[in-house]
């Protein structure tokens, strides 16, 4: 046993090492990494130049609730696993105020100071959305009908359908597989667990290290820089 | 090896993986971006930004002294992300710095005719039209300086 035990933390510190100086970009088979240019940095002019954008134009209703952001609850990155292929996974869940675009643009044609502003939208709470996403290798999919749960104090479940990159030919959503994971206090860190089935592809088991909700973690970066000066 | 084992030595090998990436994360301070730009009626020419950056200061039209920040939450009117010749209307969204989540969405009132949207390699967009609104959605990871440039005319 103790020999699988070190076997195995010797294996755990060579994926480590490889993480750490390889970086964690594995493409999907079949999927090229695009150039990212100059070491990454590319300027504004050759930016426009040389990208086509990416995307869908479809003169339909979103396919994600809209809102506006309060926060951004979960936010994780790890892996996906399935079989002996090893995927890269993000995962980010926003919690948003479900305020009309119309109603913030009267506010914003109206002559009110932007404080007045920030306190009539805050003063508008209504009850909180939620919009994820989650990109495994370089491939972001929208979550939809997403549902959280809390059964205890610390643990958290996430459960969603996954959409297709894009919008069908017809404008429809298309629902390609579905996530059920969940989150909770794991060796001193946040841990999520759980599973990824996609359509076509399999059912892959998650692992991902959870982020503390966003607003927490801009308090903490402002006290921590508070406390250095 | 059973099924529970292997499930058992994948959390082992990879757990102190994440954890250290996470370490290493920290350290590089990674940043994420969530903003909502609601562009205003076409002769206002403003727009009102709303929503979470870790660091204001990689958004170009931030003015410390007259927009708000609060705990990584951000309320600013700016007329600096806009630029119009005649019928032909631009908007530039440019944003410096490294960033682990990139997510933007742009409320644009619906009189308008797209002609051209061109966006740094790595985000991709979903538009959609939504209470008199187009509405662009824009996200990526791991980017670096991303720029969203949109060309539209009051139609």
């Amino acid at each position: 046993m103790m020999y699988v035990e070190r076997r195995s933390m010797l294996v755990g510190l060579m994926v480590l090492l490889f993480f750490s100086f390889a970086g964690t970009g594995f493409s999907q088979p079949g999927q090229a990494p695009k150039e990212a240019g100059h070491n990454g940095q590319m300027s504004h002019d050759e930016l426009m130049d040389q990208n086509e954008p990416e995307g869908h134009m479809a003169d339909a209703p979103p396919c994600q609730p809209l809102g506006l952001p309060v926060d951004v609850i979960h936010s994780g990155n790890g892996f996906a696993i399935l079989g002996n292929e090893s995927h890269t996974l993000r995962l980010n869940v926003e919690a948003l105020q479900p305020l009309e675009p119309m109603y913030i643009r009267k506010l914003l044609a109206s002559n009110k100071s932007l404080a007045e502003i920030r306190d009539e939208i805050e003063a508008n709470e209504g009850e909180t959305i939620y919009r994820g996403s989650i990109r495994l290798d370089r491939e972001i999919y929208p979550l939809v009908n997403l549902r959280l749960e809390t059964p205890s104090e610390n643990t958290t479940t996430l459960a969603a359908d996954v959409a297709s990159p894009g919008m069908s030919p017809d404008n429809e959503t298309r629902i390609v597989g579905a996530i059920d994971m969940t989150i909770a206090p794991s060796e001193g860190g946040l841990i999520g667990k759980g599973d990824l089935e996609l359509n076509g592809k399999g059912r892959y088991n998650v692992l991902l290290d959870m982020q503390p909700r966003m607003r927490e973690r801009c308090k903490d970066n402002i006290e921590n820089v508070s406390v250095r000066s | 090896m059973g099924l529970v084992s292997k499930a058992c030595l994948l959390t082992i090998i990879l757990l102190p993986a994440m954890l250290l990436a996470s370490l290493v994360g920290s350290a590089s301070e990674n940043q994420s971006l969530f903003l909502n730009v609601y562009v205003g009626d076409v002769a206002a020419e403003k727009a009102l930004v709303v929503g979470y950056d870790d660091n204001p200061e990689g958004l170009p039209f931030f003015n410390a002294t007259k927009d708000l920040y609060e705990d990584g939450q951000l309320y600013a009117v700016t007329e600096s992300l806009l630029y119009r010749d005649g019928q032909d209307l631009r908007l530039e969204f440019p944003v410096k710095g490294y960033y682990d989540e990139y997510h933007v969405v742009f409320y644009i009132p619906g009189e308008i005719e797209l002609t051209e949207i061109s966006c740094s390699q790595g985000i991709e967009f979903l538009s959609s039209i939504y209470d008199g609104s187009l509405v662009l959605d824009l996200q990526g990871f791991d980017l670096t300086d991303p720029v969203v440039s949109l060309d539209y005319k009051a139609s």
